[in-house]
């Protein structure tokens, strides 16, 4: 059988098994890892595709992405630094630009899926998508922005000291 | 107490209250004096209360330091972000702050006029220069901490 019409299962760290075609599979570095290693010992690999960090809906997100990239490959057209202000002028086919109409938390957890997955594309598509949130934004909208998701931007360093000294 | 020391007593009363009884305009005026010192003490702690760094800082360190705590359920990896931002400028130097913060940017086109690129191998090629643009902008701003929070974790 191909690796185009074989199908492996990807689990979730909360135990979600989500099947996808083992050639998309492949585009993500740490299940290609763990493929190849299944290979070498000649296991089945359509067992213990597990992924300790990625919640089962984010990772069907992170298939659906994986395997529209094998039919429609992800175009970007990006140079830096960005003129554009819409992804749509940035990315193509469509379909990448609705994928990543998202709301911000679920974009970053795809984000950190993708890092943690090891899939550039979808890295690349959805660090464009966060670009495009935060530009022209003011330092107040920036912070309000991060300071949601990230509170090493979200406190200044002086509060960032203060509470190192509070939990000493 | 006798009468003669009541009336003594009436007249240094009246006597001192005669010393100290002022014009009505220059009663007025000192009124006047006193509400406007009132008025620019008011102003000046206000003013001190929004302007002082310091206060400011905290103020604002309090609401994101409990936002942060409250929220911070997805914290960006540094390396990720640094991937987000490099999209506006060039990875590997810190200049393009200047897309994502409107003052930054109103500050370059001082210096530049219509050049907006903000790249490090174009308009701003010296940390001098870069300091200078920041210079400005923290002539009119005290807080500009999620930059330079970003700028150390680049440099």
């Amino acid at each position: 059988m191909s690796n185009e019409e074989q199908l492996v299962t990807i689990t979730s760290q909360d135990g979600v098994g989500v099947p996808c075609k083992k050639e998309a599979a492949l585009l993500a570095g740490v299940v290609k890892n763990m493929i190849e290693e299944e290979d070498e010992d000649e296991t089945n690999i359509t067992e213990d595709l597990k992924l300790l960090k990625v919640t089962g809906e984010t990772l069907k997100k992170v298939v659906e992405f994986l395997e529209h990239h094998v039919d429609e490959p992800m175009e970007t057209l990006s140079e830096t630094p960005l003129q554009m202000t819409k992804l749509g002028e940035c990315v193509g086919p469509e379909w990448y630009v609705k994928f990543a109409d998202i709301d911000r938390e679920e974009m970053f957890l795809l984000v950190k899926a993708a890092n943690y997955m090891d899939v550039p594309p979808l890295l690349d598509l959805m660090c464009l998508a966060i670009t495009m949130t935060i530009m022209d934004k003011s330092p107040e909208e920036v912070r309000g922005i991060f300071s949601k998701v990230n509170p090493s931007l979200a406190a200044p360093p002086q509060a960032a000291e203060a509470d190192v000294e509070a939990a000493a | 107490m006798s009468a003669n020391a009541n009336e003594y007593e009436a007249e240094v009363v009246n006597t001192s209250y005669s010393t100290i009884q002022l014009p009505n305009d220059v009663l007025q005026a000192f009124l006047i004096g006193i509400a406007l010192l009132v008025v620019v003490k008011a102003v000046v702690v206000i003013s001190s209360r929004n302007m002082s760094p310091n206060a400011n800082e905290q103020h604002e360190a309090d609401y994101l330091v409990t936002k942060s705590k409250s929220n911070s359920t997805i914290p960006l990896p540094t390396h990720i972000l640094r991937h987000c931002l490099s999209f506006l400028g060039s990875t590997d130097n810190y200049y393009f702050l200047a897309s994502v913060c409107k003052d930054f940017k109103t500050a370059v086109e001082q210096l530049y006029g219509d050049n907006r690129n903000t790249s490090a191998e174009s308009i701003i090629a010296t940390v001098s220069t870069c300091n200078h643009v920041h210079g400005l902008i923290f002539e009119d701003m005290d807080l500009m901490e999620d930059e330079k929070m970003v700028i150390i974790m680049i440099e």
